[in-house]
């Protein structure tokens, strides 16, 4: 008997479905099916990625969802038509319209729900079941399924019949038989799947009651009640239904109506202006046409060297570069990213203001190898002119392009934030949005939710989160065994469960949420290719496809990305322009790109707070590879990533350039002749993923199709397996070349280390010069550069703390906080660094900036009593600024003026304002004298500036210490005078701390003293034993041994022990730790 | 059925519980009648094996 499951449920109907689509389609083909249909709820979440999966195993997918009408009684809905998907689609986005109400879209969504209405309306190529036994609108609602059968008609709908193995299945199904002959329709038998196979049933019934914020035990009437509703096979659904073989077998019938393929073209096209007036060709010819002569119009530069070879040369590249975008036809394409460039620009007049230098900037800057089109420079989508900086179009534009080239654009953070909505606003809702991403189970999510379901205690799931690598559920079972009391575990069927379970949902979507900044955009609807539903931020909305989907789909994605470091760079240019040394504004595209003290410090890695080559690792890898040039830092900023470190490039590189530095006549080795030439530019390894490509074509004589496969392959979280399926191909391939077989599996191996973990070379270059423009700045500018960096804080590596220390190192004046002199933020005074009121923790950047805009109409304060009465803070605001020293310019001990804070009575709202207006404080007159208060000792100054500003412009905390240490102490000055081998103790503050997962279990510490910074490394065991005080302690002192690799040099730990108790007696503070900054966390905990 | 002939069986229903216990649930349940016209509720544990009555 033929049957078709035409409701079955993915992990796309979060935290209720068990399986994956692929997990879907592989099982149906094992069992037999032709065709299979994927119902999620509410969404089609999953469908492409199911109906590429199911095709490629021989299953015809067809495309669904099971929606939930108002009321709450759901309807399962199958595309038959075109037409019928587009109002899929439209349904779809309507039902979750209403999910994020205005002003609330940050909460918690609510459910989404259809019209009845609505449906009825965009009825058109779809097919309506009457839905599931507990919630369908058959069993729940006859009434509506009657109006709903007489607009579907009988050919369109169906009474659905299903038999999950509870009781009262008899009698419900009894009664849908009536009700289909009442209205006069046929009936269907469904399996409502809700997983792939029998063994993930108990995985369904922990995400029930995950989805329920319950147990197992405390949602007993939510969960199914057994493992009934999985994939069968057809025949053994059949002999569920004895009863009624016509609605069995009617399944196949009707599947083999529905031929809608959603893997064929969905016709998505990209607003390409070909609907204008005048051809985009000429559009695009005038706009760049105009750009060239503003740019290189007068031949001359103001510096009086002549430009007209210069020019010359541009010209003849334009009209290359013009004439091979004209017939790729792809004019469009560039005028559509130049119009979102328009449309920036008009935001960061608004938000920079008319009068701000940044007005010369332009609004954003592509990343990627756009940077090397004279076109993208002209429109404004780069900022390098590429005919002086000598880069090729190469990789970007050449006329065996097959699909559309790639385009990122970077923005400072305050112009992307409103650009997206423009953007959506611009070409309307209904035609762009933001490509989705999928939340997906990690080891600590599972560990938590899947044991919350199980009821196991709390501090135990905890102490294994800690410990936990934190990437693959799978390995949760590994660590569980890892524990002291595993024996004991092992035989509780809890977590037994517990360990399967985690394995079984690691990598299941949780929930869905926004891309970084991708935006689809499209001239048909978008919102009857794919559905529409609001974000979690106001006037933003997102796709239920993310970027694979999308990218599959055809869809051109536009990155609007959002980069902290262009955020500072940009506020260190308005800076330097408002200082008084400069005569003309900084111009960033213009910067020389060979300053050579600028490559001396970062070949020192003296690069503390510049982009991308700032942390631990990378300065290690500066040391040795000593860049020299943007090609070198290209390299740089790819090379410390988990896919080159996996893929085994990183020493061979590092090694084959110090012998290029010692001997330039030597030759990189490669595994085969064949890769001499694509890995020419790394020195023999793969350092870039479009290198990936290269080698397969080179090696095994991949097609352009099939190094396409392999890149998706690597690029995407699904398919392990799949990358492995290309081996075969890959091998023989490369025999086929005259590779052996053991070379081409090496060669294949590193690529598989490689894996998605690395950067485009394109993406390097954009980053690499980021690097450089930062460090230029950073050289050049330091005190406007240490300005903007704290400003745009959280990012980077370091604390702020480190970042002045770094800075005072360099000879930048900081000055602290001051009430009378600060801003808001951090400002340039006198060439110095003022720190600004808002880094005071406690007191907010709304109150900071009323106490400046208080301060600048009616003048400085002139005591801490007139403070509390003119500026509108509370008394903790008050206290905060006291002890952080921002009341010092009144001239008597902080001590004092907190007595005097403490006669001004408390400000108070003023009733029926709803807390929005504040009486202000009218302090009495002290009516006592102050009595004597002893000053602040020099340790408690420090404290307290750490702990209300998170940095110490003073004296370094090791400095206080440093008589008081043991005598063998030594600091990180003396460190590099010590011969490697030998055994030293340092101490310091921890700064930095890290877990890399490549790293297998050793831990990267980052101590600071009072001259300088010293790298610990320890090792797993030792982490074991002091992982208290290593995640804890910010003051530490660690044994262990010098080692030196070139310039590098650590200290391998073999101990470590707490500074605390010694700072404590020394400085006669109870709570020192506690008001030390903690070190930045990356990577595993 | 109680040394009865089984007339009719009415229904089949299944219930696998509390897997995650010492205690596991793995029960076919059928509501027959018994040629006297009884009505009773009956299941086989799937764990340990065995007929066991429940009351209707």
């Amino acid at each position: 008997m033929k049957y078709v499951e035409l409701h079955c449920h993915s992990a796309y109907s979060f935290l209720d479905g068990a399986s994956q689509p692929e997990e879907l389609a592989v099982r149906a083909a094992e069992l037999g099916y032709d065709a299979l249909a994927l119902t999620d709820h509410d969404g089609v979440y999953g469908s492409l990625e199911f109906a590429h999966a199911a095709r490629a195993f021989c299953v015809r997918p067809i495309t669904g969802a099971e929606v939930t009408l108002g009321g709450g009684s759901h309807v399962t809905l199958l595309v038959e038509t075109a037409r019928g998907y587009a109002n899929l689609c439209r349904l779809l986005t309507a039902a979750h319209a209403h999910t994020r109400p205005p002003g609330r879209e940050s909460e918690a969504p609510r459910p989404s729900s259809l019209d009845l209405e609505q449906l009825l309306e965009l009825s058109d190529g779809l097919v309506c079941l009457s839905g599931c036994a507990r919630d369908g609108l058959g069993v729940r609602d006859p009434n509506v399924a009657a109006r709903v059968a007489r607009t579907f008609g009988r050919d369109r709908f169906f009474v659905e019949l299903q038999r999950p193995y509870e009781r009262g299945d008899a009698r419900r199904n009894a009664a849908l038989r009536d009700l289909a002959s009442a209205l006069g329709v046929d009936t269907v038998a469904t399996g409502d799947v809700h997983a792939h196979h029998p063994r993930r049933a108990v995985l369904q019934d922990v995400l029930v009651a995950i989805k329920h914020r319950a147990s197992l035990d405390g949602c007993e009437r939510e969960r199914r009640g057994n493992h009934e509703s999985v994939l069968l096979a057809p025949e053994e659904m059949a002999e569920r239904f004895p009863d009624d073989a016509r609605a069995v077998a009617r399944t196949a019938e009707l599947a083999e109506r529905l031929q809608f393929d959603l893997t064929e073209e969905l016709g998505y096209r990209y607003p390409d202006f070909s609907d204008s007036a005048e051809p985009a060709d000429v559009q695009l010819a005038r706009i760049c046409e105009r750009a060239f002569e503003d740019r290189y119009g007068y031949g001359v530069r103001a510096g009086g060297t002549s430009r007209l070879p210069h020019k010359r040369r541009t010209r003849q590249r334009l009209d290359e570069e013009l004439a091979l975008i004209r017939d790729l036809g792809l004019s469009g394409f560039f005028l559509l990213h130049w119009e979102v460039l328009e449309l920036a620009r008009e935001i960061a007049l608004q938000v920079r203001g008319p009068g701000s230098p940044r007005h010369v900037l332009p609004p954003g800057r592509g990343r990627g190898s756009s940077v090397g089109s004279l076109v993208c420079y002209l429109t404004g989508l780069s900022h390098v002119d590429p005919v002086q900086a000598d880069l090729s179009l190469g990789r970007f534009l050449n006329r065996e392009l097959d699909s559309v080239p790639d385009i990122d654009l970077d923005f400072p953070r305050d112009i992307r934030e409103q650009l997206i909505v423009a953007v959506t606003d611009r070409y309307g809702r209904e035609h762009a949005s933001l490509v989705a991403s999928f939340a997906t189970y990690r080891s600590r999510g599972a560990i938590r939710d899947v044991g919350k379901a199980l009821g196991l205690p709390y501090a135990e799931l905890e102490r294994l989160a800690r410990v936990t690598d934190g990437w693959n559920a799978k390995r949760v079972g590994e660590e569980l065994a890892s524990l002291p009391d595993a024996f004991a575990k092992a035989s509780s069927p809890r977590w037994q469960a517990f360990a399967q379970i985690c394995a079984d949902i690691a990598g299941l979507p949780r929930h869905i949420s926004q891309h970084p900044g991708g935006m689809v955009i499209s001239s048909r609807p978008l919102v009857e290719l794919v559905p529409v539903q609001p974000a979690a931020m106001a006037g933003r909305q997102l796709c239920q496809w993310d970027k694979d989907s999308c990218a599959d789909a055809g869809f051109l994605k536009i990155d609007l990305l959002g980069l902290g470091m262009l955020s500072a760079v940009e506020d260190c240019v308005d800076l330097v322009s408002l200082s008084a040394t400069a005569d003309t504004p900084l111009d960033l595209s213009r910067i020389p790109l060979d300053d050579q003290a600028v490559y001396d410090e970062i070949q020192r890695a003296d690069t503390v707070g510049v982009f991308q080559i700032e942390s631990r690792a990378q300065m290690q890898m500066l040391l040795r590879t000593r860049p020299e040039n943007l090609d070198d830092l290209t390299v740089e900023v790819a090379l410390v990533r988990p896919g080159p470190i996996q893929g085994k490039a990183v020493h061979p590189y590092v090694e084959n350039r110090q012998r290029m530095r010692e001997d330039p006549s030597f030759v990189p080795p490669v595994d085969h002749p064949l890769l001499a030439e694509p890995l020419r530019a790394t020195l023999g390894v793969v350092v870039f993923q479009d290198q990936v490509l290269d080698v397969a074509t080179a090696l095994a004589g991949f097609t352009v199709g099939e190094a396409e496969g392999l890149r998706r392959a690597m690029s995407r979280k699904r398919s392990h397996d799949a990358l492995e399926a290309y081996r075969g191909r890959f091998v023989e391939g490369a025999a086929r070349n005259g590779v052996d077989e053991e070379t081409a599996n090496r060669v294949y191996d590193k690529l598989v280390g490689f894996s998605g973990f690395g950067f485009p070379k394109s993406h390097a270059a954009a980053f690499g010069l980021l690097a450089y423009q930062s460090a230029w700045v950073r050289h050049h500018y330091p005190a406007e550069f240490l300005c903007a960096l704290l400003n745009a804080q959280p990012m980077g590596f370091y604390p702020p703390a480190s970042l002045v220390r770094d800075g005072q190192r360099r000879g930048v004046e900081v000055r602290p906080p001051q009430v009378n002199l600060s801003d808001a933020a951090c400002t340039i005074e006198e060439g110095a660094v003022r720190i600004g009121l808002a880094h005071v923790n406690s007191v907010g950047d709304d109150d900071a900036g009323a106490l400046v805009a208080e301060r600048d109409l009616n003048g400085p304060f002139r005591s801490v009593l007139e403070l509390a009465q003119r500026a509108p803070l509370d008394r903790r605001e008050l206290e905060a600024l006291v002890i952080a020293g921002a009341c010092d310019c009144f001239n008597e001990p902080r001590r004092s003026l907190l007595w005097q804070l403490g006669l001004v009575p408390e400000t108070r709202s003023v009733p029926g304002s709803g807390g929005a207006e504040r009486q202000l404080a009218l302090p009495l007159e002290p009516t006592a004298e102050v009595p004597e208060l002893p000053e602040l000792t020099t340790w408690e100054r420090m404290l307290a500036d750490y702990r209300q500003t998170n940095l110490s412009i003073g004296t370094h905390p090791l400095e206080l210490l440093r008589p008081h240490l043991p005598p063998d102490v030594i600091s990180s000055k003396e460190l590099s005078r010590r011969p490697p081998g030998a055994r030293v103790a340092v101490a310091g503050m921890a700064i930095a701390r890290q877990r890399p997962a490549t790293a297998k279990g050793v831990v990267f510490m980052l101590l600071e003293d009072e001259h300088g910074q010293v790298n610990l490394i320890v090792p797993p065991a030792v982490y074991e034993r002091f992982r208290a005080i290593i995640r804890g302690e910010p003051l530490v002192l660690a044994h262990g041994k010098v080692e030196r690799v070139g310039r590098n040099q650590n200290v391998l730990v073999r101990e470590l022990a707490t500074l605390g108790p010694l700072a404590r007696s020394v400085s006669g503070v109870t709570e020192v730790s506690g008001a030390l900054p903690s070190a930045h966390h990356f990577g595993h905990r | 059925m109680n040394r009865q002939p089984v007339a009719v069986v009415r229904e089949e229903w299944r219930v696998v519980d509390r897997w995650w216990t010492e205690a596991p649930v793995n029960r076919r349940y059928f509501d027959v009648v018994l040629e006297s016209g009884q009505n009773i509720v009956v299941f086989r544990n799937e764990e340990r094996g065995g007929w066991f009555t429940q009351s209707a």
